[in-house]
């Protein structure tokens, strides 16, 4: 098949056929939650809401937010352990997974047969549209567990008839040598661990990872596939095209790259509708040029739905059309950010993203680093610990100052740089914690 | 896409989710038959999914 896109149709329609579509299976996901969930009820209820009050696009907002906290409070009660969320009886749910619980109790996710189908469809868009095609061999360096991760992408890929290869309880170093053995030519991670399995490719296995067969990556977990020096890095590294991609366990795979790798993702609006709300107005956006925080509800999703759910993700949308032909709207440089991670410190506002741009855009840094923000009296102090890579300690003043002034002028603040032993700062497999604001502990 | 192709393709999947309601009411005691069926079911679902059309109904 030689069509770009995996639905020729949904992905090249017109926007107003497309928010028609939009429109209509809004309408339905808020009368089927209406009717199924108690909690949904009950939430539109107390708002005043009945679905037949949904009649315009103006209308949705009316529509309460959901959130974490919510999503937890809804699944207390029967049936255990979904709750009043549950849209379905509790038979026909086939798959489980949980959010990772970082930020708190994990929400646990049921999804019926059919929704898990629409998981791995949700995926098929990304993978297609990423070049992934029937002659890949796919690696999956993925520990397949409660956490929904790559679970998708495995039957997603499947689906366009690529061969799986699933790397499941193999340790990093195994996960290279089974790749190396099978000429593998694609495979999926965070950023951080791809990283990782190219330094022990090299230092542990005397292999250099862009030797390997391995022609396109998909990301996930992390914006750092967005984040041109990360990207720069892992494309270097493994001598290979990366892509990104945004989901979420509550949402979906919501938005992709695709070829043309314009600087932003795509966002599946055949399957979700994506607002953005200014962060403190509250206000909609919807034009380019302004950050606010997504509110997502995945139009087909059944068992436990996700209407308007509050991702705290930081997205923007993008100004112009893409070339691939999609009409699908961008999002400019994918997430920015998380709305809980983006701080103020000594009154500037600072996202953990833009650090990572400056300290991965210096070849003489590891891959690693840390940021804590801290109170001591009445200054607040951020510590940047950094490791330099062999042959920079000789450059080091050097690397120091060019680091402070390019952090300076990106984020403008000031940072107490530590240099730290090469190997000693935290390596994560998962969704790295970089970025440790001690303000909140103490 | 033409149109005329679109609604070719809507009424094959029109027809196909016929069959598969027959097949799930023909189905019972027939585990092989009828947990196979809600799966093919599911990927009815999601080629009206790919048409843009509504598939669950309160």
């Amino acid at each position: 098949m030689k069509t770009p896109y995996w639905n020729p149709y949904l992905e090249t329609l017109s926007p107003e056929a497309l928010r028609d579509i939009q429109i209509k299976k809004f309408q339905n996901m808020v009368a089927w939650a209406y009717d199924r969930s108690p909690y949904y009820r009950d939430l539109y209820k107390e708002a005043g809401l009945e679905p037949g009050d949904i009649q315009s696009w103006d209308d949705i907002s009316k529509i309460p937010k959901m959130d974490k906290a919510r999503l937890k409070e809804g699944q207390e009660g029967d049936p255990f352990p979904y709750g009043r969320l549950l849209c379905q009886p509790i038979e026909e749910i086939a798959e489980f997974r949980q959010t990772s619980g970082t930020t708190g109790k994990p929400v646990y996710q049921a999804d019926s047969w059919a929704d898990w189908e629409w998981w791995s469809e949700s995926w098929c868009y990304i993978l297609w549209a990423q070049g992934y095609r029937a002659r890949d061999r796919v690696f999956f360096p993925f520990g397949y567990n409660i956490f929904v991760a790559f679970w998708a992408a495995h039957y997603a890929a499947e689906r366009l008839g690529c061969e799986v290869v699933p790397g499941g309880v193999l340790d990093t170093a195994a996960r290279v040598l089974k790749m190396q053995e099978l000429k593998t030519t694609a495979m999926m991670g965070t950023p951080t661990y791809l990283l990782n399995m190219a330094d022990v490719a090299r230092k542990r296995l005397g292999i250099s990872p862009e030797t390997l067969p391995i022609e396109r990556i998909t990301c996930a977990g992390e914006p750092g596939a967005s984040i041109p020096a990360t990207k720069k890095r892992l494309e270097d590294a493994w001598g290979a095209k990366v892509f990104d991609h945004a989901g979420a366990t509550e949402i979906g795979a919501w938005s992709y790259e695709c070829m043309e790798q314009p600087g932003g993702l795509h966002v599946n609006e055949g399957l979700f509708l994506v607002e953005i709300e200014d962060v403190d107005t509250g206000a909609l956006i919807t034009e380019p040029g302004q950050k606010g925080k997504m509110i997502i509800t995945a139009l087909d999703r059944f068992a436990q739905p996700c209407i308007r759910f509050d991702s705290k993700d930081i997205i923007e949308w993008q100004k112009g059309s893409c070339p691939c032909g999609r009409t699908y709207r961008l999002i400019k440089g994918g997430v920015q950010g998380r709305s809980d991670d983006i701080t103020k410190v000594k009154g500037v506002l600072l996202s953990p993203s833009a650090i990572e741009e400056v300290v991965r855009s210096f070849s003489e840094l590891s891959d690693e680093y840390e940021v804590t923000v801290e109170r001591i009296d009445d200054n607040e102090k951020i510590t940047l610990k950094i490791e330099l890579v062999p042959g920079a300690e000789s450059n080091e003043k050097d690397v120091l100052a060019r680091l402070s002034n390019a952090l300076r002028l990106n984020t403008n603040l000031g940072y107490a740089i530590e240099v730290h032993p090469l190997g000693s700062l935290p390596r994560y497999e998962m969704k790295a914690r970089r970025f440790k604001d001690l303000r909140k502990i103490h | 896409m033409e149109t005329e192709k679109l609604d070719r393709i809507r009424e094959s999947v029109e027809n196909l989710t016929r069959d598969a309601e027959i097949l799930l009411s023909q189905s019972e005691d027939f585990p092989a038959l009828q947990q196979n069926t809600k799966r093919i079911n599911a990927c009815i679902r999601m080629m009206q999914i790919a048409l843009g059309q509504v598939t669950m109904r309160p």
